[in-house]
């Protein structure tokens, strides 16, 4: 017959306090919140700049690192931007502080923030995508990983010499062309369309 | 201490199995580990995941998997060496106090990185030893495989390395290209922009009187013949060292009057970007007022 193997209890122990933690470090789950995006697209003949305004915040009483990734919607007609922009932002005046350190590991840029104690930090992303064709996607569902929905997610459409012709979101926001949701879990990506004009 | 005698019974459970050294909680420790640093969740627009952590996060896990297919930790209780349980937790700690600055990543693996080539050094040693006569190889080698401990050694020893060089690697490499992006575009624009001024059908470019690299990248721009033409090139001169550039890419550009800007992504410094590459963005007027 064969015995149970031997555990040492310290191990046991480590393990259990370990496993989670390194869960979160790694990021695999969410170390902090995702909580809020304003997201604001300017629509130029032949391409968008996309301006990304994420809050992210810390729930726990230490400060936590948390890894970060930019993928963009493309295709043979959408390449992807050469660059982004990221910087950190100043959550009263919205104004960028410092910018963040990006790297582009197999294909897609990354980059890391830390996120205070029981604090949130802000985040910008701006990147410029060539759009020949006139139409354009955001991507949205990729809220769903966090787990949690968005608190709240502001969208707004600038044309610049062109005309929105169509939205797969409603753009009823009241003296704009945009639309707001409270406690969004998006399940589709946002796609629109436009003309000159 | 040596293992329950009933273990003894069972072959799979021998002193140096794989079975009997992979076990509980360490096992758990190791996979969850492996499957952290090498699964890539499919999760988009500012997912979180593992970026500069990787190497510390898998340096010990990998040390323990390797030490344990050796059958090093058999033979660590056979010769009666206390093993330190507790380093695992001062590991993650360190880890997590470390993760928020890279300066300080670099220096955790600077003792961690030792520490598990010491770990190699010592298994290949032992596995030397395992592979003479029974008679010229100390007793707590008597049961051990004198080839496995070997190469678990080598292979703990290249770990190490691999992973140290892969934290350095990247630490403080920041090559900007989104500022030089923009500036690329402004060049171009302030040629078009300065051409289109002059009469239609008359336009001469000029040498731009902006530099569009830096540090990290080289530049070349050539005029056509009577300055009927250019050609704009900027490419990455500084990559990190081999191999860790194959993990990164950096955008190698191509500009000419056409005021279309074609785009690579290249792995090594001093690729340049050829005329016909994909387009991947078209210079307009207002780009010439772009801020630095």
């Amino acid at each position: 017959m064969r015995a149970a193997p031997r555990v040492h209890p310290t191990t046991l122990v480590a393990a259990a306090i370990l496993t989670p933690l390194i869960l979160r470090l790694a990021g695999i789950v969410p170390a902090v919140r995702f909580t809020r995006e304003r997201i604001a697209v300017t629509v130029h003949a032949d391409y968008i700049e996309v301006d990304g305004l994420y809050v992210y915040t810390n729930p726990l009483p230490f400060p936590l690192p948390q890894g970060l990734r930019v993928p963009f919607p493309t295709d043979a007609l959408h390449p992807a931007p050469a660059s982004v922009e990221v910087t950190e932002v100043e959550p009263l005046s919205q104004k960028d502080s410092e910018p963040i350190a990006v790297r582009w590991v197999w294909g897609e840029p990354y980059f890391s923030i830390r996120v205070p104690a029981f604090g949130a930090k802000h985040v910008r992303v701006r990147f410029t995508q060539y759009s020949p064709q006139m139409s354009a996607t955001y991507l949205l569902t990729t809220t769903q990983p966090w787990g949690k929905p968005l608190d709240q997610g502001e969208y707004v459409l600038r044309p610049r010499g062109v005309r929105i012709v169509t939205s797969n979101y409603p753009l009823d926001g009241q003296g704009c062309l945009c639309f707001t949701r409270r406690y969004f879990m998006p399940d589709r990506d946002w796609r629109f369309t436009w003309v000159l004009q | 201490m040596g293992p329950p005698m009933t273990r003894a019974a069972d072959p799979a459970l021998r002193e140096g199995s794989p079975r009997y050294v992979l076990r509980g909680a360490r096992l758990l420790f190791i996979v969850v580990s492996m499957w952290l640093a090498w699964t890539s969740p499919a999760w988009a627009n500012q997912p979180p995941g593992p970026q500069m952590l990787l190497s510390e996060i898998l340096i010990l896990p990998l040390m323990m998997l390797l030490t344990a297919l050796g059958g090093g930790y058999a033979v660590m209780r056979a010769a009666n060496i206390k093993r330190r349980r507790w380093l695992i937790a001062v590991v993650v700690v360190a880890i997590l106090l470390t993760g928020i600055n890279e300066g300080l990543s670099a220096m955790l693996m600077l003792v961690l990185g030792p520490y598990v080539i010491v770990r190699g050094v010592r298994l290949a040693l032992w596995g030397a030893r395992a592979r003479r006569p029974p008679d010229q190889h100390p007793a707590y080698l008597a049961n051990a495989s004198g080839g496995r401990l070997l190469t678990a050694g080598l292979l703990t020893c290249l770990t190490a390395v691999a992973l140290v060089g892969l934290n350095f690697a990247f630490v403080g490499w920041w090559p900007g290209e989104y500022y030089l992006e923009q500036r690329i575009k402004q060049v171009v624009a302030l040629e078009l922009v300065n051409a289109n001024k002059q009469q239609a059908g008359d336009a001469v470019y000029q040498l731009p009187e902006l530099r569009m690299a830096g540090t990290v990248y080289d530049q070349e721009f050539k005029l056509g013949p009577g300055g009927k033409s250019f050609q704009a090139r900027v490419w990455p001169k500084r990559m990190p060292f081999f191999p860790y550039n194959y993990l990164v890419t950096l955008p190698s550009f191509y500009a000419d009057q056409t005021g279309q800007l074609r785009m690579i992504r290249v792995h090594k410094p001093g690729q340049r970007c050829p005329p016909n590459a994909p387009v991947y963005y078209r210079v307009h007027p207002e780009d010439a007022q772009a801020q630095q």
